[in-house]
């Protein structure tokens, strides 16, 4: 085994390995900035592109673009409150407080830093993982992982600020609307309304540009009041500074967070989206003060950013040893394999060790080169955006447009993004959780399958396999443990409170 | 604000019964096909309903002021009309000349001197034909009628 990661190591410091990755890390980061363009979008683009390379070439190319597209993301939510990428979307809840707080080279500084250590942690897993993981990964079976997706929704209620009944009423109304186009197990069109494009149901990028970048861009837009506040000064070198340090200071969060990411990356399937939005409400579950959760603070930032990068490294270990994709992007990275004429699955590992190998050094290599090139690059996309609120609006309306229509290069994706947009606008003004919305909406499909293949296995009893036990009882500790914790300070404030 | 918030909650209610009514009587889906819309829309209802009594109940007062947001003036509407014409801009004239024109004429209207205005629109022409156009093969649609 030893001598396999030797070997990974010597493949990757071939120079065309290296040139690829350092071609890839731009480009990435530039998906990653675009609101709209997600690292599933950066795959399926850059694809077709490694056809003919050398498989560890156009993996490492394929990889490394992927890995940094959310640190990319970071930058735009926390500048201008519109995720780079679906994932980033949990950032935005502090990372744009922050910004109107006139904080955002230190949200950044915190960002960049969470994401590169993040990714180090997600190469750190892989390596250590791969040869013990395989065994454990087949014992999850469907029930579990539709537990393990419980689980998740039930974060929605942590992520809901405030109101938990929005919060899950919001949760709820994703899955809904999850429901749309075609059913996985029957393949019958659900609520189609006889409309072709509504087959497939609702896009998830118009979903996400809709809910997130629209209503921000009517705030830009229609009040003078509301105007972009970056100042070259609030990104000062300075701030960057602070944050980067604040994130080593929070080390154990950002650690706890990371883990979190790679442990819901491993899961077949459900990994991907969801790793942000837990490890968020799992910081904020921690946190000695929940409440300052929403309102802009840096842990806040750095629990997502460090598990959205480590969710890569805890993603591959499925794909590579099981064939299984661990997030979407991973579906799409799998074609890559495929492509140029590696079969990931069981067995994989025996023959390409130091494949993996040298994958799991790219994302850390990615990941560590990325947050170089933005800290050089903030000033320059700070200036660029250094315009009144209501000037900034129409660019980015065009981006949004040219975002939503090149994925799928359907115009009625644009009419989506109006509709999603009037809902997320109602949303934001009325405190409803458009995070919970987005979580439900790209879990709904996971539950349905899994829960199908749970009862047609197991009948109704497949409640009561101990895997299954286990996850429901840290849902439910999920929603007494705050519950617990408000009953304390309570207590605790009349203790403390003058008679 | 409390006259929105239920209404919004209203809103979302009727949306989602109509569909599960219109499922399971309309077109008539088997159990199967329909577990999970009965589910997540029964638990959506329920938790609206939530929303609404605890609005009912306490005037608004008890769940703070709704997050800030900036509603509209009647500038800010003007300005909101001007973004929207980018639809018709984009359908009509097509990406490559919609999206640039449309921006070069929002940017003047709104203050840019002329300019910037000419340059932000040939900045946003390269941006289309470069990067969406040549780099990402994205074939853009043709203007109206063409």
């Amino acid at each position: 085994m030893f001598d396999a990661y030797l070997q990974g190591v010597q493949s990757l410091m071939a120079m065309d390995v290296l040139l690829a990755v350092a071609a890839a890390v731009p480009i990435g980061l530039v998906f990653g900035l675009l609101p709209g363009l997600s690292g599933l979008t950066a795959l399926a683009v850059l694809m077709p592109l490694v056809y003919g390379m050398e498989p560890l070439v156009g993996l490492s190319f394929l990889l490394a673009a992927h890995a940094v597209v959310y640190t990319g993301g970071s930058v735009t939510t926390i500048l201008l409150g519109i995720p780079g990428s679906p994932p980033n979307a949990a950032t935005l809840m502090d990372g744009r407080p922050m910004a109107l707080r006139g904080e955002a080279g230190r949200a950044i500084g915190a960002a960049l830093v969470a994401s590169a250590l993040g990714g180090l942690v997600g190469m750190v897993a892989l390596l250590a993982l791969l040869p013990f993981l395989q065994p454990v990964i087949v014992h999850l079976g469907s029930p579990e992982v539709f537990a393990l997706a419980l689980l998740g929704i039930s974060y929605i209620a942590i992520i809901g600020h405030g109101d938990l009944f929005k919060g899950l009423a919001a949760g709820g109304f994703g899955i809904f609307l999850s429901c749309f186009g075609y059913q996985d197990i029957t393949g019958v069109p659900r609520f189609w309304s006889g409309s072709e494009y509504m087959l497939d149901g609702f896009r998830l990028v118009p979903l996400v540009l809709g809910l997130f970048a629209i209503p921000e861009i009517v705030d830009l837009a229609v009040s003078k009041r509301q105007q972009f506040r970056i100042t070259p000064d609030s990104v000062s070198a300075d701030r960057l500074r602070h944050g980067m340090r604040e994130a080593l200071i929070h080390r154990w969060l950002l650690l706890r967070a990371a883990w979190i990411g790679v442990l819901v990356g491993l899961i077949p399937g459900v990994g991907g989206d969801t790793a942000p939005f837990v490890a968020y409400g799992s910081a904020k579950q921690w946190a000695r003060d929940p409440a300052r959760f929403g309102t802009g603070c840096v842990e806040g930032v750095i629990a997502p950013e460090a598990s959205n990068n480590a969710k890569e490294g805890g993603a591959l270990v499925p794909t590579l040893a099981l064939g299984l994709p661990g997030s979407a992007g991973m579906v799409i990275l799998l074609g890559g394999f495929l492509l140029l004429g590696l079969q990931p699955g069981v067995g994989f590992l025996d023959h390409h060790t130091n494949v993996a190998v040298a994958l799991a050094l790219v994302l850390a290599i990615a990941n560590v080169l990325a947050v170089i090139v933005m800290l050089a690059a903030v000033p320059i996309v700070v200036r660029l955006l250094d315009v009144r609120g209501e000037l900034l609006a129409a660019p980015l309306l065009v981006l949004v447009v040219l975002g939503a229509y090149a994925v799928d290069e359907n115009t009625m994706d644009l009419l989506f993004v109006a509709v999603f947009g009037f809902l997320g606008y109602c949303m934001k003004s009325l405190a409803y959780s458009r995070p919970a919305l987005l979580l439900g909406f790209v879990l709904g499909p996971t539950l349905e399958t899994y829960l199908h293949i749970s009862l047609q296995a197991y009948g109704a009893s497949f409640l009561l396999r101990p895997g299954v036990m286990v996850i429901v009882l840290l849902i439910v500790g999920g929603f007494a443990w705050p519950a617990y914790r408000r009953l304390r300070l309570r207590r605790k404030g009349d203790r403390d409170a003058p008679c | 604000m409390r006259r929105a918030e239920i209404g919004f909650s209203v809103f979302l209610g009727c949306f989602t019964l109509l569909w599960l009514t219109t499922g399971l009587l309309v077109l008539g889906y088997t159990p199967l096909v329909m577990r999970l819309p009965l589910l997540a829309g029964a638990f959506t209802l329920v938790m609206l309903i939530g929303v609404v009594i605890g609005f009912a109940g306490t005037a608004g007062s008890a769940h703070g002021p709704a997050r800030a947001t900036v509603w509209l003036n009647k500038a800010g509407l003007n300005r909101l009309f001007g973004l929207a014409s980018i639809l018709p801009a984009a359908i009509l004239l097509g990406y490559q000349l919609g999206l640039p024109l449309f921006l070069a004429v929002y940017l003047t209207l709104n203050g840019l001197n002329w300019k910037r205005s000419l340059f932000s629109a040939v900045m946003c022409g390269l941006l289309i034909e470069l990067v969406f156009v040549r780099i990402l093969q994205v074939s853009m649609p043709a203007p109206w009628g063409f």
